[in-house]
């Protein structure tokens, strides 16, 4: 009993510690100064009224939504059969693919943002949205591919074959059975592959320009230049998207699960 | 009428065969246990019929269709798994309607179906449980309604039983049985276990090697096995060795022959013995007592012996006497050379 207290207390004392720069960053953003105070002097939602009307920081916000959406989205797309091809099937490459896959976990995001830059720009590839898109996938998916590869189980193979007897095709099996059986993996997966899409700086700021920016490395700019409490605003929202899609991810599909395992 | 078919099927692995030439007919409404030895050929030879395997060479047909070509998802049969293979995700209920919504019913005509099915297996009340919370024994009934739900022409029962526990196993080779009566369904029942084989089986096909040792009734397998692995491998036996025309015993170089404890009696002395019975002189080694039957292990001629009785063992007949081992010749089953 009091062993669960004092494991209560300290999960709750390092929960704080995780949150407090969230507190800090939430309570600068309502300051009455110009400068960033914490905590904050009076409260205001001046500095999130001087973002909201500041086009540039909606538009990058767009972007790195829709980035990170469709890098995640591809990157599921390439992770998932490779995932199945390795967790299932003997082959020659198996663990040369596994390993290429996998490589991007390795490389300094920088490293590939700059080898991303100079081939890309033999091909034109290059400060335009593909060319993020490219880059986002190749740093999303080791994350799409190691949280899927210990969710198959050879258990699932006689589900799949009893599915099949019970009169469904390949595809029809493969949505019923299969992804209901790996669904922890692939929505964490996901979940890691939108973050890390969506806060990176190191490799995008190789291709964005003023007309073509996100969000992380608008931030990172502007602070090079000037600290106020906007900074402290466009993190809070980003913050409350975050939770506004976790929210949205539990109520669609449920996150439960994801403590099963 | 032949509903099953399988015709010339071989299969290997690799330098492994495991099916040699197997050609079989089933009729309609049989239950035919396929029983032999793990490594026999018996699983494969199922997952084949079901569409799991493709076979090296030969034909499946189904009501004369040739079925060989088509995936699982489009024969007419179904299988129960030795694993039972339910839906973890899914509830008893959704595990069961799973057949005839893949088949194109509608949500409420599966869900009124799969409770039909589920009330025949006597787990109606259960419909709205998860598979993970339920017993071995339910789960094997969840994975049979599923299995009939769909009234296909054939079931293929892989070991669904040897799971379970010896008194829920009797318990469910007589449902089974029942169910398969009511039902009108043909069974292929895959066990290692030939009681279970015996109990149920119209008739058994008793495998080894990839290959159909004898496919026959129950009785006539256990009565007039064909080779001397069948009457091994069913039952216990004592091997004879008889003259092929007359059927006289001698010491060895004659034909095996087959002789079931329970038809050999051992007398104190010769003139017990009945009028035309055989005999020969033995020495009792070794008596035991399991419930009602005695055993009384004998050597005799440099054989090992094994009388059955169902009666107290005659006085005079201990461990280490000498006496007469006798038996009717009409009992003696002389193997195909």
């Amino acid at each position: 009993m009091t062993m669960r207290m004092v494991i209560r207390v300290i999960a709750l004392l390092t929960l704080g510690y995780l949150l407090l720069p969230l507190a800090v960053v939430i309570g600068g953003s309502l300051t009455r100064t110009k400068f960033l105070a914490f905590p904050p002097q009076g409260v205001t939602l001046e500095w999130y009224q001087v973002i909201l009307n500041d086009p540039t920081y909606i538009k990058s916000f767009g972007i790195s939504a829709i980035l990170a959406l469709a890098a995640t989205t591809i990157s599921i797309v390439i992770a998932l059969p490779a995932a199945i091809a390795i967790a299932r099937h003997e082959f020659r490459g198996k663990a040369a693919l596994s390993a290429l896959l996998l490589s991007p976990l390795v490389l300094p995001h920088i490293v590939i943002g700059a080898a991303l830059l100079q081939y890309g720009a033999s091909i034109g590839l290059v400060r335009n949205f593909a060319a993020l898109l490219v880059g986002h996938v190749v740093i999303v998916t080791p994350f799409v591919l190691r949280s899927l590869l210990p969710q198959f189980s050879p258990e699932q193979l006689s589900l799949e074959e009893a599915s099949r007897d019970l009169g469904a095709g390949a595809w029809s099996t493969f949505s019923h059975v299969t992804v209901p059986q790996i669904r922890a993996g692939l929505v964490s997966g996901a979940i890691f592959a939108f973050i890390t899409s969506f806060i990176n700086v190191e490799l995008s700021i190789f291709n964005t320009t003023s007309d073509l920016n996100t969000i992380p490395v608008q931030l990172f700019n502007y602070v090079q230049y000037s600290v106020d409490p906007s900074i402290a605003a466009v993190a809070s929202l980003t913050i409350l998207a975050a939770a506004a899609a976790i929210i949205l991810i539990d109520w669609l599909i449920g996150l439960d699960f994801l403590s099963d395992k | 009428m032949t509903v099953l078919a399988i015709s010339n099927v071989s299969k290997s692995f690799g330098a492994y065969r495991a099916l040699d030439n197997i050609s079989l007919d089933i009729q309609e409404g049989e239950f035919i246990s396929l029983l032999g030895p793990s490594g026999c050929g018996k699983t494969t030879l199922l997952r084949i019929i079901a569409g799991f395997l493709t076979a090296g060479s030969g034909k499946i047909l189904i009501d004369g269709d040739d079925v060989s070509a088509l995936p699982p998802n489009r024969r007419p049969l179904n299988t129960v798994f030795q694993n039972y293979a339910l839906f973890p995700h899914m509830t008893v209920q959704q595990n069961v309607a799973y057949g005839p919504r893949r088949a194109g019913a509608s949500k409420a005509e599966a869900d009124r179906r799969a409770l039909e099915a589920l009330e025949m297996v006597g787990l109606a009340h259960l419909a709205p449980r998860s598979p993970r919370a339920m017993s071995g024994g339910q789960q094997q009934r969840v994975a049979l309604a599923r299995a009939i739900v769909n009234k296909p022409k054939l079931l293929l029962l892989d070991e669904p039983l040897s799971a379970l526990d010896l008194q829920l196993r009797k318990r469910m080779q007589i449902e089974l049985k029942q169910l398969q009566g009511r039902l009108g369904i043909t069974f292929i029942f895959v066990t290692h276990d030939q009681d279970e084989a015996m109990a149920m089986s119209d008739r058994i096909a008793v495998m080894s090697n990839g290959r159909i040792e004898q496919i026959d009734e129950a009785e006539h397998v256990y009565r007039r096995p064909n080779t001397r692995f069948v009457a091994d491998f069913i039952g216990e036996s004592n091997f004879l060795s008889v003259v092929p025309d007359g059927g006289r015993l001698v010491a060895e170089g004659g034909q095996d022959a087959v002789l079931r404890p329970e038809n050999l009696r051992v007398f104190a002395s010769a003139e017990e013995l009945p009028s035309g019975w055989q005999s020969l002189p033995a020495t009792v080694k070794a008596i035991t007592y399991v419930g009602g039957t005695s055993n009384i292990y004998l050597t005799a001629q440099g054989r090992e012996l094994h009388a059955r009785r169902y009666s107290p063992v005659p006085e005079g007949i201990t461990e280490g006497s000498t006496v007469i081992a006798g038996f009717d010749p009409a009992e003696l089953h002389v193997l195909r050379a």
